[in-house]
């Protein structure tokens, strides 16, 4: 304990910690960003450089970049999705080598058609740089699976078929993962209540031999 | 003569009064945890608390050595026939304890996944409130669980397993019913429920209101 006293007394007296790590300018922490894709916060932004590079080598990919608080998001037309993403796998500036995470969103109540959007976060593990693609499409739809570019992809596209009916062309192995096989209803997707059809869920439990003391 | 002779060794009593209590002293149940619920199961029974060797209580990894099935957290659809055929798998004599608000009533996953209350498929003798409830309260439902073993009535069950099914379908009905009827007194008091019987066939019970008592028909 005594050993641990000197070096815990500077940091941890409250208020100067937290203020400390306020008053650090920001452009100190974009100075790690060896790719340099994203300018330091507060300057004039430019196009971003992925988003170059992505027009570069496919000219009408992008349907839209926002860049919110750093975030940088793309919009790719559903039927560029697959070779974006291994350009954007495969070029040695980029390297976007992980997905951190795949899913859906039902955009019913926010635009008339398409009705779905996939999301993709991807992140760089050589540059340090994050990213997010999306690409939309219809009800029944279907989209470029990108399982064949990340196999990290396989799982949250089981899920996002899982929850939206959402069909990934291309998927190895495209069948529900959390919910039972022959579930009923998609149940993220805006028409489906809280809380399902609790009548079809009854007969599916009988369906499974067991006896079950009926919704009323 | 006798009375006084083997005072000291011998003690009097009937047969179910000693069957129940080494039933209710040596509770074993089923090592099966569900969700957050089981993590409070799993501290009641460490050193802190220690109710497992307290109440001569001993987890078993199988349902057919166990006699008690402590139903810890959410049951959800999916996971619903696999807690039936756990529970059908213990035998004779059994009872289950419902720990936690999911497993009572579905909790606050009032959602299209979860069945509202394990008491819909298997049924319950002891349920325990809480989210999560505290090792205490835990205990408090091993004991009011006791409270009901000792008072079981091991030879009527013995007269044969159809008796003893009707009998002990009809006493959980009843409890469950309880509970129905009062929900159901300003609208109509009929209900249907599904229960398999000692054929292991399907057979719809219709239970009613009568005046006042509720009772209990049955029809194919």
């Amino acid at each position: 304990m005594p050993e641990q006293q000197p070096r815990d007394t500077p940091g941890h007296t409250p208020g100067t910690a937290s203020e400390g790590q306020r008053e650090t300018p920001r452009p100190t922490q974009s100075e790690g960003n060896t790719a340099g894709t994203l300018p330091p916060q507060g300057a004039p932004r430019a196009e971003p450089a992925v988003v170059a590079r992505i027009r570069g080598a496919f000219p009408d990919a992008i349907e839209g970049v926002t860049n919110f608080r750093g975030q940088l998001t793309i919009r790719i037309r559903n039927e560029a999705i697959r070779p974006v993403c291994l350009f954007l796998r495969d070029e040695p500036d980029l390297r976007f080598d992980m997905i951190a995470d795949l899913c859906g969103v039902d955009m019913i109540k926010l635009r008339e058609i398409p009705r779905f959007d996939v999301v993709y976060q991807l992140y760089s593990v050589p540059h340090n740089q994050t990213l997010r693609l999306k690409a939309a499409l219809d009800e029944w739809g279907t989209i470029d699976s990108v399982t064949p570019v990340w196999p990290g992809a396989n799982w949250p596209e089981r899920e996002t078929y899982d929850m939206f009916g959402i069909v990934f062309d291309g998927h190895p192995d495209l069948r529900r993962i959390l919910l039972p096989d022959d579930w009923h209803e998609f149940p993220l997707r805006k028409e489906v209540p809280q809380e399902g059809d609790r009548h079809e869920a009854d007969r599916w439990l009988q369906k499974q031999d067991v006896p079950v003391r009926l919704t009323e | 003569m006798l009375e006084n002779r083997f005072e000291k060794n011998i003690l009097t009593t009937t047969v179910d009064s000693l069957f129940n209590w080494a039933r209710r002293s040596s509770l074993w149940p089923l090592t099966f945890g569900l969700a957050c619920c089981a993590i409070e199961m799993i501290s009641a029974a460490q050193s802190r608390w220690d109710f497992a060797e307290r109440f001569g209580m001993l987890y078993r990894a199988s349902p057919r050595q166990a006699d008690l099935m402590i139903v810890s957290g959410s049951v959800t659809y999916k996971m619903a026939p696999l807690v039936y055929q756990l529970y059908e798998q213990m035998p004779e004599p059994k009872w289950v304890i419902s720990m936690g608000a999911c497993a009572n009533f579905g909790g606050p996953f009032d959602t299209y996944s979860h069945l509202q209350g394990v008491d819909r498929i298997i049924p319950v003798d002891v349920y325990v409130s809480g989210c999560p409830p505290t090792p205490e309260g835990l205990i408090a439902g091993i004991l009011e669980l006791q409270n009901r073993v000792i008072k079981y009535e091991t030879i009527a069950k013995k007269e044969g397993p159809v008796v003893a099914k009707n009998m002990r379908l009809k006493e959980r009905q009843e409890a469950g019913l309880k509970r129905v009827v009062s929900l159901n007194q300003a609208g109509p008091a009929a209900h249907t429920v599904l229960v398999k019987s000692p054929h292991g066939e399907r057979q719809v019970s219709t239970l009613r209101t009568g005046e006042g008592q509720p009772q209990l028909g049955s029809g194919e």
